[in-house]
């Protein structure tokens, strides 16, 4: 057998196959004379395509809302710091409060974007803190208790602020796990939507 | 579908280049592929230019499986069915292997339909209006494995090239020559069996 002919008919012709062409040749596809019928419009499969559309919408939503209520907590908790800086602090206790920050999360921030954000609002860096706190958080806020003596001068009632600072720890706390939850959830939903939709296009119609 | 459908395509598609590990580099977009795009964008008149370059694969494929008689409505079918899915198919370049699979499915869609209603013997139908050599030959080839039935109908009825199948079907060329050269053997025993006395 000439496996060239029977691959792209190059070479000598094999005979057998010539022969096989031949007849079978006769019935070989002959485009029809009238045109295909189109319908007027090719209408979408809502549903098909609907569904992923309508997947990531419902996961977009979701964000904003978790988004939402972090940020949320994450302004109450810096309007709770700035109450308790009751003057400028000098260059020294940036740099100090710079180091509670990075002890606490180093992976997070590195020291020159806090520099670079403490320049541009010096208040607002131990509030940026606050939200990352993770399972150090008691050092932090002890950490933190002594920074603000020596920003303000004067001690405060430690412990309603105290009470008042873990508190808004443990909402942070909360709204975090609901974030990941919501994150979650929305994640396997895309997965799921997205499995459908791939085992429907590889059966293909029936 | 029936299982034997299912295995099928399974086959088939472990065979296939795929959409997603094709080779084309991401920014070249083969001309079957434009024709697709603009398809989708509402041009009917590409639509008619790729029923033109795949009516012969999707023929050779469904006359691998149906009643000759039954063919040309069928091949109309899968085209209709692809105008109509054409927005849900991901990749343009793998527009081929996904018209392959739909002409594969409408297929085991008929047989299946067959054997719900009454229908007239398949000889009748073929035998009166088809060359009986042809018919015969023709026969013989869809005793073989579906695979190689397949791509020995696109090569020695349809007339393509092993490369032109590769291309059209999706499938890789190194399955398309392992198809045709097994089929082919196994045709000629057949037919060397059918010449003995």
């Amino acid at each position: 057998m000439n496996e060239d002919y029977l691959w792209d008919k190059s070479g000598e012709p094999d005979p057998e196959i010539e022969r096989l062409e031949q007849t079978l040749g006769r019935l070989r596809y002959k485009r029809p004379a009238e045109p295909l019928p189109l319908p007027a419009s090719t209408r979408w499969s809502f549903k098909l395509n609907s569904q992923p559309a309508l997947a990531a919408a419902a996961a977009l939503l979701l964000l904003i809302l978790a988004g939402g209520v972090w940020l949320g907590l994450t302004r109450s908790n810096s309007s709770e710091g700035n109450s308790t800086i009751t003057s400028g602090p000098t260059p020294t206790e940036i740099r100090e409060q710079q180091q509670i920050v990075s002890d606490v999360r180093p992976s997070v921030e590195p020291d020159s974007q806090i520099e670079k954000r403490a320049s541009q609002d010096e208040g607002k860096v131990v509030a940026a803190a606050v939200p990352y706190v993770g399972s150090r958080r008691d050092k932090l806020s002890g950490r933190s208790t002594g920074a603000r003596q020596e920003l303000t001068g004067r001690r405060e009632p430690s412990r309603s602020s105290r009470e008042r600072r873990e508190q808004i720890a443990r909402d942070g706390e909360k709204a975090k796990e609901q974030l990941i939850l919501a994150l979650h959830i929305t994640s396997e939903k895309l997965n799921r939507v997205q499995k459908k939709i791939q085992t429907s296009q590889e059966r293909g119609p029936v | 579908m029936s299982e034997t459908g299912t295995a099928t395509n399974l086959l088939f598609i472990a065979g296939a280049r795929g959409a997603s590990t094709a080779a084309q580099p991401a920014m070249e977009t083969s001309p079957d592929a434009r024709l697709v795009e603009d398809v989708r964008r509402g041009d009917r008149e590409s639509f008619g230019r790729l029923y033109d370059l795949y009516g012969p694969m999707v023929h050779g494929i469904l006359l691998a499986r149906v009643p000759w008689g039954e063919v040309d409505d069928l091949v109309q079918d899968v085209f209709l069915v692809a105008f109509k899915r054409i927005h849900t198919l991901r990749e343009a370049g793998a527009f081929g292997g996904w018209l392959a699979m739909i002409a594969r499915n409408r297929a085991v869609d008929f047989h299946r339909r067959r054997r719900e209603t009454e229908e007239l013997p398949e000889n009748l139908a073929q035998r009166s209006s088809v060359d009986p050599e042809a018919a015969e030959a023709l026969a013989l080839i869809r005793t073989l494995p579906e695979a190689y039935r397949e791509t020995l109908v696109l090569r020695l009825v349809e007339g393509m090239t092993g490369p032109e199948i590769a291309e059209r079907t999706g499938l890789t060329p190194a399955s398309v020559r392992v198809n045709l050269h097994r089929g082919m053997k196994l045709l000629r025993e057949k037919l060397g069996m059918e010449k003995q006395p």
